[in-house]
């Protein structure tokens, strides 16, 4: 495996920080005073993950106390996992390495051997939500699919993904399952881009990415009518209530799409696993974490700066310049909660997560 | 059209834009030319500071990294053998015997003319190809990208090296190494023998500097000689413009390989990895007199330095107009793209078609700009190939040593630096070809993904798909042209005093190697027999085959090291002369004063370790007195701290013995 360099690591250590040399700061002196803060980017440099981190990092650092330098390490590899180890494992509890990006809810609900480690047990900062859709060519029925619901229509279709337990793949693939759509699931492609590049050439025709992606990578593809966006993904309450986002407009929801094709809201073990899934990464994409032991004084400033970064209105200005909706900020209260209900997956819904990976990871 | 073309010329010759692009280009030469580095860490460390500068602006200076990387890493594949990134191994090919004929600034002279010429033709042509190229790119799909792979190695396999069988069980030895780790798509790990350092992989970087720095810079301290094995005074027909004159005079082979570079480029993600040697390929089979290839003719210079920097030309299409990047630095261009509000497709084709001319330009001038900078340079690099090499020899091992450790800042990437090392020292002297195993670690993982993604998707019959047909026509020819040369080589060459890659005969040494060969893959078959399927599939497929190759391979190096036994009058007198004549003893050495570096490092502190064996290594090699040695310590000391800590904020090994 071509590991991804450390060397870019290293490099992009000079990075955020050097970037954001000219932040105005917040003066209020603190645990980070003169202090250079390394966040840990569990996946490779140049990716959507990677440019958000490197664009927040600013934020983040023009309002954590002290003004640190922030300096952004990528360390990928295990589909983040192995940047989580490290920080869970090796990093000095000292405040000064943070981890920030993806987190896998499934890889520790299941009990994966390459999380060694619980997100409990980390000092949470805050995260940010992320839509997850699925889109694909419109070629996949004759005469070109017009509407979403055109999706169910489709026979013989192939969704790209990266692997069996990937977080995209695994809502991509259980989307399918619960609406009822024959699909072939084909793994191996390295990341979105290759997904998209393999959809470009009609080596499969689905994929599941964010909504930041879709609304750039493949803005030229939807624009040319090539692939639209199917569905998007929202998490349903237990009494069937959910919120669709009135900034996308340019597919339906999926609980939405679901109804229109059965007429009902979804049901079953895959549908309550699906949303128990959709219900933690749907809400909280991307989390920042310390190490266990940190001081509470400098997972006090970082939560600080952290969300005052989110609501800033220069950074939620280009999200929404760029991709069309804010990203969502998700609390240190919120997302411990989210956390929490790890805890509380029922056998069931774990049960059928199981089996949804076990099917193609032979 | 052409008023934006005129547009985007006057944007990037407008101040302050140029300025950035040439600061730009002095990054881009420098990281090319430090081993270890290349060309995206430049663009990493330089991406933050684009986010509040103008599109064109932050382009110029992205770009000005970009395209002139493998212009700088030529100083390293010329005089040391190393190649800068694995995209420029085919240059060292015929570059290092040339600066070992003491020719090092006629092929300075020679690759920076093509470089240059390379790089404007593969823009100009980027230029021409946006916007039909489409269906060039996208007839390239997993199927295709498998067997383009296979060109790959077959050419990197038939041509460095006098055997092909070597050049292919070398080959297998490099995907034996891209299995380590987690595999693919399961996160299982392969190979890993319980170490986690192995568990993301074997890195490449200090396997390169492993297999091929270490012995060629020991080489210099073991024989006591400078790179060029010829006196000053004595090096014929060496001149730069000699260098010049060569590149004009071979101008249409330098246009068909920068062609070569610029279409093989646009294929994301396989391109870049493969296209010198598909130049290399070319131009000695397209050569009438193919005798010299190897031994240092500047046509081997001139083909892959063509391609490797109109490879970035032609690696920006699919980039630019659709938004598939298909290497690392690709992928940091396309997320600059976006940060600067900029849309890949046809925006770039249309609405911002003055940015697009502008980033091309930016590519004509910065290889322009560096090609002349490094020309200015080029006599007194030149100089270093008569240096004494016990001079050379500390300051480079600091480098390699430091480059290696920048792959994972892991102590253990030390230790794979000094086993590719130990591997490589033992290659070399067995006639086994180094390049093939490069090739294939970066080619194995894309290899790997196009496999299953093909056998996913198409099943079996990928294998018949019209380009795929036609790239199993072309692998064939290449072998078969490759093994008439190599016969008929044997028949007429005549080799110079220095060998070149692979063509070292020592069937004793060569014999053990392909018998270790034998078990090894043996091994690998049988640990991965019980795998799930999706994690054994690739490997099985590479391991069983290449078990059999080695078989064959052992079985002629038996018979011929039975010959050399009854030439010698028996196995340790045949022992005695390989052995002397490798310099065996004080290869031995001199390993393992680097293997000290290593345990000093564990036990004090890498800052203290490598500058400690530059003083020590001056004084009893090199015999030079305490003074030398201490100021040549103390300034690597002052690039371990002042280059390698506060600016790259490297994370040292934590020593045992200090806090």
């Amino acid at each position: 495996m071509l590991r991804r360099s450390f060397l870019f690591a290293t490099a992009a250590a000079i990075v955020a920080g050097a970037g954001t040399l000219g932040a105005p700061s917040v003066s209020e002196a603190g645990y980070y005073d003169g202090k250079t803060i390394t966040v840990i980017v569990g996946l490779r440099a140049g990716g959507t993950t990677d440019r958000f981190a490197r664009s927040f990092a600013s934020f983040w650092q023009k309002h954590t106390p002290g003004n640190p330098q922030f300096v952004v390490k990528n360390m990928p590899g295990a589909g983040a996992l192995k940047a989580t180890n490290f920080v869970a494992e090796k990093a000095k509890p000292d405040g000064l390495t943070v981890l920030w990006g993806p987190w896998d809810p499934a890889a520790q609900a299941l009990g994966r051997k390459a999380l060694r480690t619980k997100y409990e047990d980390f000092g949470f900062l805050g995260g940010t939500g992320d839509i997850r859709l699925v889109y694909g060519r419109t070629d996949i029925v004759g005469g070109g699919a017009k509407q979403a619901i055109d999706l169910t229509k489709a026979k013989g279709i192939k969704m790209g993904a990266s692997n069996p337990t990937g977080m995209p793949g695994l809502l991509g693939r259980m989307s399918l399952d619960v609406l009822g759509v024959p699909y072939q699931f084909v793994m191996g492609y390295r990341g979105g881009s290759g997904i998209f590049a393999a959809m470009k050439r009609n080596e499969v025709a689905l994929g599941s990415t964010s909504i930041t992606s879709f609304r750039t990578r493949s803005a030229d593809f939807i624009k040319q009518g090539e692939g639209r966006g199917y569905f998007y993904l929202v998490p349903v309450a237990a009494d069937g209530s959910y919120k669709n986002i009135k900034e996308i407009t340019e597919m339906p929801s999926f609980p939405d799409l679901y109804k229109q094709v059965h007429g009902k809201m979804p049901s079953g073990e895959m549908w309550e696993a699906f949303n128990w899934l959709v219900g933690l990464v749907g809400r909280m994409t991307f989390a920042g974490f310390v190490p266990k032991g940190t001081p509470q004084e400098a997972i006090d400033d970082l939560r600080k700066g952290y969300a005052a970064g989110q609501a800033d209105p220069e950074f939620v200005a280009q999200s929404v310049k760029r991709f069309g909706l804010p990203y969502q900020f998700v609390s240190a209260e919120d997302g411990q909660k989210t956390i929490a209900a790890l805890k509380n997956a029922s056998p069931k819904v774990l049960a059928t997560l199981q089996q949804v990976v076990d099917k193609v990871a032979k | 059209m052409l008023e934006a073309l005129a547009s985007g010329l006057i944007q990037v010759v407008q101040w302050p834009t140029v300025g950035f692009l040439f600061l730009g280009v002095l990054v881009g030469v420098w990281l090319g030319a430090v081993p270890g580095l290349g060309g995206a860490i430049g663009l990493v460390i330089i991406l933050p500071f684009t986010f509040g500068m103008d599109t064109v602006q932050a382009f110029a200076l992205l770009l000005g990294v970009y395209a002139v990387t493998s212009t700088g890493d030529t100083i390293a594949s010329v005089m040391l053998g190393i190649p800068g990134t694995a995209a420029s191994q085919a240059t060292i090919l015929d570059g290092y015997p040339m600066a070992m004929k003491g020719q090092a600034a006629r092929a300075f002279g020679a690759a920076y003319t093509v470089s240059m010429i390379g790089g404007v033709l593969g823009a100009l042509v980027m230029a021409v190809s946006l916007p039909i190229i489409l269906p060039v790119i996208l007839a390239f799909g997993m199927p295709e990208f498998f067997m383009l792979a296979i060109l790959g190695l077959a050419m990197v396999g038939s041509l460095s090296g006098a055997s092909i069988l070597k050049g292919i069980g070398a080959a297998a030895i490099g995907l034996l190494f891209s299995q380590v780790g987690y595999g693919h798509i399961s996160s299982i790990p392969r190979f890993h023998f319980g170490a986690e350092y192995l568990l993301d992989g074997l890195p490449l970087v200090p396997v390169i500097l492993g297999l091929f720095a270490l012995p060629e810079v020991m080489e210099l301290g073991v024989r006591d000689t400078s790179i060029s094995r010829v006196p000053k005074d004595q090096a014929k027909g060496g001149g730069m413009l000699q260098g010049v004159r060569d590149a004009f005079r071979n101008w249409w082979l330098v246009v068909r390989c920068s062609a070569i570079g610029v279409y093989i480029g646009m294929i994301p993600g396989l391109g870049a990895a493969v296209v010198d040697w598909f130049a290399y390929g070319h131009t000695v089979q397209s050569a009438k007199d193919k005798s010299q290839f190897g031994q240092g003719d500047i046509r081997g210079v001139i083909g892959p330095e063509s391609a490797n920097n109109a490879v970035r030309g032609g690696a920006l299409v699919p980039t630019v107009a659709f938004g598939i990047p298909g290497s690392a630095s690709n992928a940091i261009l396309l997320s600059a793209l976006l940060i600067q509000g900029l849309k890949p497709g046809t925006e770039m084709l249309v609405d911002q078609l003055d940015v697009t001319f502008s980033m091309i330009w930016s590519i004509v001038i910065a290889n322009i700009v560096a090609a002349a900078l490094l020309m200015v340079f080029t006599t007194q690099f030149a100089k270093i190939a008569f240096v004494r090499g016990h001079l050379i020899l500390p300051g480079v091992i600091l480098f390699v040593f430091m480059g290696a450790f920048m792959a994972s800042a892991d102590i253990g990437d030390w230790i794979a630096m000094l086993g590719a090392g130990l591997l490589g020292i033992i290659m070399k002297r067995a006639g086994w070809p180094r390049p093939p195993v490069i090739l294939a670690m970066v080619l194995g993982p894309i290899m790997e993904q196009a496999f299953q993604v093909s056998m996913q998707a198409y099943g079996p019959a990928f294998l018949l798909r019209p380009v795929s047909i036609g790239i199993v026509l072309i692998v064939a020819l290449t072998i078969y042209l490759s093994a008439r040369g190599i016969i008929k080589n044997r028949f007429s060459s005549q080799s110079g005093p220095e060998k070149g890659e692979g063509q070292e005969k020592n069937p004793l040494i060569s014999f053990l190697v392909s018998a270790v060969l034998v078990v090894v893959f043996g091994a690998a078959v049988i640990m991965a027999y019980p795998w799930p399927v999706s994690l054994k599939q690739f490997t099985l497929v590479v391991a069983i085959p290449a078990f059999f190759v080695f078989l064959a391979a052992a079985w002629r190096d038996f018979g011929e090291a039975r010959s050399v036994v009854a030439e010698a009058g028996g196995l340790g007198p045949a022992f005695s002369v390989v052995a002397e004549r490798g310099a065996f003893r004080r290869t031995a050495d001199l390993y393992g004063w680097l293997v000290a570096i290593l345990i000093v490092g564990l036990l004090v502190g890498q800052q203290i370790a490598i500058p400690l064996f530059i003083a020590l290594y001056l004084w009893r090699w090199g015999e030079y007195g305490w003074r030398t040695s201490l100021v040549y310590a103390v300034a690597g000391w002052l690039v371990l701290f002042g280059y390698y800590d506060q600016v790259l904020h490297i994370a040292w090994h934590q020593p045992l013995l200090l806090p």
